[in-house]
């Protein structure tokens, strides 16, 4: 982010704080794609990642006065996101527990099919099919950018339950492409 | 060849560019003007009760025919401007001082109304009543004000509320002149 970027952004988040529903609305015209985006990673339902980023503008809003300026407010605005995006997985009847079983052991050809230039939209794709507990993985820590510290604060995990997850996650999704394009090559319309 | 990690790192915005629905803009501008709707509406309810009780404290005023001698010097102790200085802006903080005058001419009104000490102190006791809800509106307004610095809404919350303090002493001094 530019430091005139910043400066503009500041000035909103201040009429923000007062309340000011343009300023507000401002916010969220610069800052609604990402965040959607974000949440659409993890709950894989338009609707409903329409509807947590929308609540979650709502309650950053509410909760200003807790951000004290000093980081970045997207990133601010989009750990709330990402929290209530977790918690809108949790109110589904999935559960994490019960996935870890299912949980599988990447292995040495999965490294090996990671060589091949996967294109943008495979990867998304293969995103949408992975497991809910490695689309979340995969996304806090490829897409979101967090460590396996942060992933463990957020997940309530240990660091090496993240890093473990991770790589299960990976190899999954690295199969996922795999067997897209093998499916591709032979029926390629 | 390149690793997933070098993809996604690259194309960040390609991966990013998803769009809401259509009309998510409105349904959002929906959410933002109900959820300030929502805070608004509660405090006026809860103010509307505040104005019930009020109103019926004076309909009993005006039944008693008694009157009052007693001073209501420490009404005027207790809900006389205690607004921290340093919390409020200064045309604030001069608007509550108008007030508190006024109040404080209004209390030495009803101070010179009453006659019958019994009476006094029954009406004193609910008008105390009626202005400690009020006295309690207003602190939790100072803790939110304080919380929102130069929230438009909890100024006025605070002047309102500061207003109808004075009213309430209006109706007693009106209901003690018609006793009269």
């Amino acid at each position: 982010m530019e430091a005139s970027e910043k400066y503009i952004h500041e000035d909103l988040i201040d009429k923000c704080r007062l309340n000011d529903k343009r300023a507000q609305f401002e916010i969220y015209k610069l800052y609604y794609k990402q965040m959607y985006n974000t949440s659409l990673r993890i709950l894989n339902n338009t609707a409903e990642a329409e509807d947590t980023m929308q609540d979650s503008f709502l309650d950053a809003f509410r909760k200003l006065d807790s951000f004290k300026g000093d980081g970045n407010f997207g990133g601010w605005l989009r750990r709330i996101v990402v929290n209530n995006s977790l918690d809108a997985l949790k109110r589904r009847k999935e559960t994490f527990t019960l996935e870890e079983n299912k949980l599988e052991i990447v292995d040495e050809k999965d490294e090996y099919i990671e060589n091949v230039e996967y294109q943008v939209e495979e990867i998304k794709k293969g995103m949408r099919l992975l497991p809910e507990e490695h689309r979340v993985i995969i996304s806090l820590f490829l897409f979101e950018g967090y460590d396996h510290d942060e992933i463990a604060q957020i997940l309530a995990i240990s660091n090496n339950a993240s890093r473990t997850r991770f790589s299960r996650a990976k190899g999954k999704l690295i199969r996922i492409l795999a067997e897209q394009r093998t499916i591709k090559m032979f029926h390629p319309n | 060849m390149q690793r997933i990690e070098d993809i996604i790192k690259k194309n960040k915005k390609a991966f990013d560019n998803n769009e809401p629905s259509p009309d998510h803009f409105d349904n959002f501008q929906k959410k933002l003007e109900s959820d300030q709707g929502e805070k608004g509406e509660s405090w006026f309810e809860r103010y509307n009760i505040v104005l019930k009780i009020a109103a019926a404290v004076l309909i009993f005023a005006a039944i008693s025919t008694v009157l009052y001698t007693d001073s209501f010097s420490y009404l005027k102790d207790k809900f006389t401007n205690e607004i921290v200085a340093a919390e409020l802006p200064a045309e604030i903080l001069e608007v509550m001082q108008y007030y508190n005058v006024i109040e404080d001419k209004k209390i030495s009104q009803i101070d010179d109304l009453a006659i019958s000490e019994d009476e006094a102190t029954r009406v004193k006791e609910m008008a105390l009543k009626e202005l400690q809800i009020l006295e309690e509106d207003r602190n939790e307004l100072e803790s939110e004000y304080v919380l929102n610095p130069n929230s438009e809404r909890i100024m006025n919350a605070l002047l309102l509320n500061q207003q109808k303090r004075t009213q309430i002493l209006d109706r007693i001094i009106s209901t003690l002149n018609q006793i009269n």
